[in-house]
């Protein structure tokens, strides 16, 4: 059986990946990466940091809270904030498929969205809390 | 100098797009083309969001034009240039020293 912190990885990227309204804002295939790689172009989205922790009540289930990381050129915040409301949209209250386990439910928490010392990036951190339950 | 400057050098000049937001879309379009000599002066890396795109650094020379701007881009051999230092030879308006910083799109 495959642990839920990597099924959510796997279920979220590939979520994320097929999805047409996001692949509009960051091309298709989507720019989505765990790991960047150095010739990747803006816009792109990065999964962030994630906490684990158990969910009581709960035989199994795991509160996984996973950060969605957004970097834009557009000159200015329009850009990070139309794919941060598309990756809200799609994560809000929204179910996914998993290896072996499921979502029980999802949350968004907070985004914050800022300009980088660079002066040319835009970058929008936004956080979603999800539940997950075993299903095997 | 003239002689030497036997390279070519494409200078872009940024086209906003105003986004109704207080921003705006940013593209480059061609300014001018002009001659140029230049050299590698170090390497640079681009860093945003775990992207560690290496790039270049290059000194380029060219006749002294009075509409060299920071904001510009800079065109060389398919590399693409961010100004990051304008200065001039001297007080005669002969030639320009411009360093740039290779950025990737």
């Amino acid at each position: 059986m495959i642990g839920a912190p990597w099924s959510l990885q796997i279920g979220l990227y590939t979520y994320l990946q097929q999805s047409t309204e996001l692949q509009s804002l960051i091309g298709n295939p989507a720019r989505l990466y765990d790991a960047v790689p150095p010739d990747a172009i803006f816009p792109f989205v990065t999964i962030g940091e994630a906490q684990v922790k158990d969910y009581p009540g709960v035989d199994g289930a795991l509160e996984h809270d996973i950060r969605i990381h957004i970097y834009s050129r557009w000159g200015g915040r329009k850009e990070v904030k139309q794919i941060a409301e598309t990756v809200h949209d799609l994560l809000h209250e929204a179910t996914f498929s998993l290896i072996d386990h499921r979502v029980a439910h999802s949350r968004f928490v907070f985004a914050d969205i800022f300009r980088q010392t660079d002066a040319e990036t835009f970058q929008a951190v936004t956080r979603f809390r999800i539940v997950t339950e075993p299903t095997v | 100098m003239i002689g030497v400057l036997r390279e070519e050098l494409i200078l872009l000049a940024p086209v906003r797009i105003p986004d109704q937001g207080g921003g705006f879309d940013i593209q480059y379009s061609v300014h001018d083309t002009v001659r140029t000599r230049s050299e590698t002066r170090g390497s640079v890396f681009d860093n945003v969001g775990g992207r560690r795109a290496g790039g270049q650094t290059r000194l380029f020379t060219l006749r002294y034009r009075d509409d060299l701007v920071y904001e510009m881009r800079l065109e060389h051999t398919g590399r693409r240039y961010r100004i990051t230092d304008i200065r001039e030879e001297d007080d005669r308006k002969r030639y320009h020293f411009v360093t740039g910083e290779e950025v990737r799109p």
